[in-house]
């Protein structure tokens, strides 16, 4: 157990040596290095933080645009079903509006075609029913229609009360027109002739006439002034009768 | 029987001896340098690092938050002193199971050194926070017929530090040798395990003494170690 004094120096030597190898290749460098880490570490912290920070601030924003995007949305929705709210009353008006059109167009065909239709109805029941009338009156009264309606016209001449009117309107007249539905024969105008004169004193020319048009009937005319008798009045009882069983019907 | 690896002599120049003990201390120092160099020269401050500057990080790490935690102050001016001490020592220490290894820490001539050198270092770093006056001051405390005590207690101190280091590296190597001859299995490798922990054990007792009695040196007028972090940034 000795001491080599120069051992103990050269060591000293080594050891200062040691101290500045170690500093220069280790102690250095490592610190360094560490110190760049956390700086570097840090740096990235701080950057971690202002992008969290950030990325807060982008998911408010994004929350306050969603929110408003919704709202735009609903307000969208809102007005998409006003807008369509009014196309449907509008649509609707429309297609009432045409209905209402098409439906007063049907009832006035309907009323064209009922109208047809009746008056059809009543010239063939007319027609019919003049066929007969006159079938009818030769086999029960051995008598015809014309001759009937003839009679009837004559009776209706000669009855004061009912046609007074009528005969003063035709009394300054200088000719009448006799029209009928049928021939007249010479003593069925005679016999016209006649009764007329009774009552018309002025006695004027008497002109007789077929009329095809007339319905079962006679009718003198003079100066605008007519007086008639035929069938026309119970065919347009008859009609009436049957608009209103049609109207019946139809509803 | 050789005790120390002083008394191998490889060259004599009449004025001074290559022994083994100033060999073996310049592999160590070429293997330490070298291989701080090796793992220095690539170093990289990103989180992905190598395994070896993972290693020499956490060593430095260590001894940085040892140094500060034990003198409260910043470990820059300690760290190349007292974690020098502490590599070599414990580098030679480890070596020293390594067959015919000679540890230089196994001669009283190396263990000497170290301890002149914190004799040295005690006052040198008391003295850059503290004035001599008041350093000196600390040995006639608290009456001047303490001085003689303080002096005293100084050399002791110093003689322990490097007798204490040597004595137990130089028994586990001779308690080795021993057991060698007397026992050539198992029983060494055992031995040759506790060496080694004495050996790391030693090595941070050393340093750890050597820090401490630098910095009750130097706790006259300290600064918190947050201030010197502060001024030194």
């Amino acid at each position: 157990m000795s001491v080599d004094w120069f051992t103990v120096a050269a060591q000293v030597i080594n050891f200062f040596i040691l101290v500045w190898l170690l500093k220069k290749f280790l102690y250095k460098p490592i610190l360094t290095a560490m110190n760049t880490r956390q700086e570097k570490v840090h740096q990235e912290l701080a950057q971690a933080a202002d992008q969290a920070k950030l990325a807060k601030e982008e998911k408010i924003k994004y929350i306050a645009l969603q929110e408003e995007a919704r709202e735009q949305g609903q307000e969208q929705l809102r007005q998409s079903r006003k807008d369509a709210e009014v196309l449907r009353k509008k649509l609707f008006h429309q297609i009432q509006t045409e209905v209402e059109i098409a439906h007063v167009r049907w009832q006035n065909e309907l009323a064209q075609e009922k109208t047809l239709f009746v008056q059809q109805a009543s010239a063939q029941i007319a027609e019919q029913f003049q066929a007969l009338a006159t079938h009818v009156f030769h086999d029960l009264a051995d008598e015809s229609l014309e001759e009937r309606i003839m009679t009837r016209f004559c009776s209706m001449i000669t009855n004061n009360n009912t046609n007074q009117k009528k005969f003063s309107q035709l009394q300054n007249s200088d000719e009448l027109q006799v029209f009928s539905a049928f021939p007249l024969s010479n003593r069925s105008q005679e016999m016209i002739s006649k009764v007329l004169w009774q009552r018309i004193t002025t006695h004027p020319h008497i002109h007789f006439q077929q009329e095809p048009n007339l319905i079962a009937g006679i009718l003198v005319s003079s100066n605008n002034h007519k007086l008639e008798w035929n069938i026309h009045h119970y065919l347009a009882d008859f009609q009436a009768e049957l608009e209103k069983v049609l109207a019946k019907d139809i509803h | 029987m050789k005790y120390s690896p002083d008394h191998y002599i490889l060259l004599d120049w009449g004025w001074g001896q290559l022994n083994a003990t100033l060999l073996f201390t310049w592999v160590i120092m070429l293997m330490m340098a070298g291989g701080s160099w090796l793992v220095t020269r690539h170093l990289n401050s990103s989180t992905t690092i190598s395994n070896w500057q993972n290693l020499l990080e956490v060593l430095v790490q260590g001894m940085v938050d040892h140094i500060e935690e034990i003198t409260h102050r910043s470990a820059h001016h300690f760290l190349p002193m007292v974690g020098t001490l502490f590599l070599f020592i414990l580098v030679s220490n480890i070596l020293s199971i390594v067959p015919f290894f000679q540890p230089p820490t196994g001669s009283l001539s190396t263990t000497t050194a170290f301890a002149l050198l914190v004799f040295v270092a005690v006052p040198a770093y008391g003295l850059t926070t503290r004035t001599l006056k008041n350093y000196l001051g600390e040995y006639i405390k608290p009456t001047i017929l303490m001085l003689p005590f303080n002096i005293l207690a100084e050399i002791s101190r110093t003689f322990a530090l490097a007798v204490r280091l040597y004595g137990n590296v130089m028994s586990g190597t001779v308690i080795g040798m021993v057991l060698l001859i007397i026992t050539p299995l198992f029983v060494p490798v055992i031995m040759q395990i506790l060496g080694l922990l004495t050996g790391v054990i030693q090595a941070y007792i050393f340093a750890l003494l050597a820090l401490v009695y630098i910095a009750s040196a130097m706790e006259e007028e300290s600064q918190p170690i947050k201030e010197e972090q502060h001024d030194r940034n």
